[in-house]
């Protein structure tokens, strides 16, 4: 019997190739497409903020800082910046801690009128913010932190709080108590035990979570115009709403502006997709 | 970076955050009534359409003030122009307003009805500014408020304009749009979508029906705004002209300005693919950017039949309101009379290039030269021109014209008829009025 070999020839590779092809139509193309949709903005944005006045090139030419400077001098941004960034940071901390604390609670101990509880939790987040400006404007007011930014922390902190908590709850209860009892076993107390053994196993929700408080603190308009009543305590969503007049916008700086609020999320984003996926369907799952 | 230093560094920088916003709080305010110069007395000014035109121009303006009154600070608070009516509305029913702060006409009512606006006339008639300000000026003040009362020294009143590209009219051999067949004549003949050109640039979208009254009134020559305590919206004549206008839709105008608000309106009129755009006079700065000096027009709204009759809606006043809260009135009527002064008034006007309010800045000679306003000021004062004042005194009337919004853009798109949609308007405001009556008397 005689075996004979042949030396494969490409059309062997057809059907690698037509699962090649296939793939660019079902998966390259789409999302090449879906890109250019997404980023067209920010290339709009980057052109405009680096193009001098008066330029008509699709790129950012004749190149200019102008309008970064513009901004960060003229029309206040350096402030705004300032004041957005301890707003948001503040907001991370306390939704972070609170958020760990109430998770803790609802994943650990059973409480009467527990699923109501966490019921009511989730309700809330269906109130639009602008329904309660009125009320909390008053309560501000009453404690006299009208135009200051400890009423942005507080009140970007509640708003956040209900879906943080319960997101860090359910990621809890995908870490097995045996952990714990182990650690209670080797003489921690249950605060040592969460510390030394469920903390470190939560930085994926942490990060989840932190980066949901940050951002959404980074980005509120509303509670910012409404509580603050001084320009040097206004943020960045502020001032960039500023740079357009009734019956006139200046592209430039709003397009600089855009950039100098954007840069902070997208390197937060950058540092923490690796954990904010893994975060986020984890605390989805239900344990 | 250990735990534990990052841990620290959170705190520290939540702290200071914490810190910073209870210092921020305490900060603010100034001295009692009577301010020295080492203590002067701060009053908080808010302005309603913040912005790159209008904040570098208070902010001049206030030094200028400053310097003049060292026992008087300011301090600018620049607000949006379209959050401003909530954040007034948010302030008023807080109980936390401004001393001074520029509102517009269709805000007067609702903001002087739950009693936080001073009625003014008393201060204004005891001031040099008696006998300064333009009586049509006056007039429209005190017909935007709930009782006839001068809430706001006007600053400015802002008739509609129909802006016109006097170059493609000459190209085109068009007459200049002084009658509603001529505008109608011309949107036709120099729309070309082939070439992305088209006869008018619509507003259909956000602010839409602020400009349809003087569309339906200057085309359909009505008089009075209400007839028998009934408003005369839904005349059969005006029916008819807000028919014809909504009919050009899609057909002089693109298909995408069923979308537009202002921004959209005049992006598609200054960036050269529309021949006319209506509008106020605060939009000529953009045009002259745009076009340079000359080459875009703007005359008053069309006349009916016959060019030089006129009916002109009401011009819209804006002006600084004094707020009744105010713990410093006497240094915040100041700053008012300061706004509305000669200088100040001309200043302003000029850089926004709208109509100025005082008489003596209505002399200046930039007046004269400024074709658009000197042909606005001329439509005003002509004895053939008849002016109708509007339904501005109520406190529902903003919000009406935000409901009526969507209806217009189903009137466009012909879900509905011009007759449906001026029922449903007419309804709305003699709902309004008939209880503005029995709230307030004739």
């Amino acid at each position: 019997m005689t075996i004979t070999t042949r030396r494969r020839t490409p059309s062997d590779f057809s059907l690698g190739r037509e699962s090649t092809a296939s793939r660019a139509v079902s998966l390259w193309i789409p999302l090449g497409l879906f890109l250019t949709f997404t980023l067209l903005p920010f290339y709009w944005m980057i052109v405009y903020a680096f193009r001098e006045e008066g330029g008509t090139l699709p790129l950012p030419f004749p190149f200019t800082f102008e309008h970064l400077e513009t901004v960060w001098n003229d029309l206040n941004f350096s402030t705004y910046f300032a004041n957005s960034t301890l707003v948001a940071v503040s907001t991370l901390v306390f939704t972070v801690v609170l958020s760990l604390l109430a998770g803790y609670a609802m994943s650990r101990y059973d409480f009467k009128g527990k699923a109501p509880f966490m019921l009511v939790l989730l309700a809330t987040q269906f109130i639009p913010g602008a329904m309660l400006l009125i009320p909390l404007f008053i309560i501000f007011r009453q404690f006299e932190l009208i135009d200051s930014l400890v009423a942005l922390v507080i009140a970007d902190t509640v708003f956040q709080l209900p879906l943080c908590a319960i997101l860090m709850a359910n990621f809890m209860r995908n870490i097995p108590i045996e952990l714990e009892e182990a650690a209670w076993i080797d003489g921690c107390g249950r605060v040592r035990g969460f510390l030394a053994v469920v903390l470190p196993l939560l930085r994926p929700a942490i990060v989840a979570v932190g980066s949901f408080a940050f951002i959404g603190a980074w980005n509120n308009f509303l509670f910012a115009l409404m509580f603050i009543n001084s320009n040097d305590r206004f943020t960045l969503p502020v001032g960039l709403n500023s740079t357009i007049g009734e019956y006139s916008a200046d592209y430039g700086a709003l397009a600089a502006g855009g950039i100098v609020a954007a840069i902070p999320v997208v390197i937060v984003f950058a540092i923490v997709q690796r954990f904010l996926v893994q975060g986020v369907s984890a605390g989805a799952v239900k344990g | 970076m250990t735990k534990r230093t990052l841990l620290r560094s959170m705190t520290a920088i939540a702290a200071v955050g914490l810190l910073g916003g209870v210092t921020a709080c305490s900060s603010g305010g100034g001295g009692g009534t009577g301010g020295t110069e080492e203590n002067p007395v701060t009053i908080t000014f808010w302005d309603n359409n913040a912005g790159p035109d209008r904040t570098p121009l208070y902010e001049e303006l206030i030094a200028q003030f400053e310097d003049e009154n060292p026992t008087i600070n300011v301090e600018y608070v620049g607000i949006p122009a379209a959050d401003a009516p909530q954040k007034y509305e948010t302030a008023v029913a807080g109980g936390s307003t401004p001393d001074v702060g520029i509102v517009v006409g269709w805000m007067v009512s609702s903001l002087a009805a739950q009693g936080a606006l001073e009625p003014i006339e008393e201060r204004l008639t005891g001031s040099d500014l008696d006998g300064k300000i333009a009586d049509d000026s006056l007039t429209a003040a005190k017909g935007a408020a709930f009782d006839g009362e001068l809430y706001i020294v006007p600053m400015t009143s802002t008739p509609d304009t129909l802006w016109y590209r006097s170059d493609l009219f000459e190209a085109a051999g068009l007459d200049a749009p002084e009658t509603w067949d001529q505008f109608y004549d011309a949107a036709e003949a120099l729309t070309d979508p082939a070439a992305g050109m088209f006869g008018f640039a619509m507003r259909g979208g956000a602010g839409s029906t602020n400009q349809l009254l003087p569309v339906a009134y200057s085309c359909s020559g009505i008089d009075s705004f209400f007839e028998g305590g009934e408003t005369t919206l839904n005349d059969p004549a005006n029916v008819e002209c807000i028919q014809r206008f909504a009919d050009m839709y899609n057909v002089s105008t693109a298909q995408a300005d069923v979308g537009y608000g202002y921004q959209e309106m005049v992006t598609a009129f200054d960036g050269g693919s529309a021949a006319m755009m209506q509008h106020n006079l605060g939009s000529s700065q953009n045009h002259i950017d745009a076009f340079g000096e000359g080459v875009v027009v703007g005359l008053p709204m069309p006349a009916g039949e016959t060019a030089g009759e006129r009916t002109i809606i009401a011009p819209t006043p804006e002006g600084p309101a004094l707020f009744s809260e105010s713990e410093h009135p006497e240094e915040a009527w100041a700053f008012v009379e300061f706004l509305t002064s000669h200088s100040a008034n001309s200043t302003w006007n000029e850089r926004t290039g709208q109509l100025p309010a005082n008489t003596d800045a209505r002399e200046d000679a930039w007046v004269s030269e400024n074709d658009a306003l000197a042909t606005q000021i001329e439509a005003i004062s002509d004895p053939s021109s008849t002016i109708v004042p509007t339904g501005l005194y109520l406190p529902d009337w903003n919000g009406i014209l935000g409901e009526m919004a969507a209806p217009f853009q189903s009137l466009l798109l012909k879900e509905i008829t011009a007759q449906q949609f001026m029922d449903e308007w007419a309804e709305k405001i003699n709902t309004a009025e008939a209880e503005y009556r029995e709230q307030f008397g004739d």
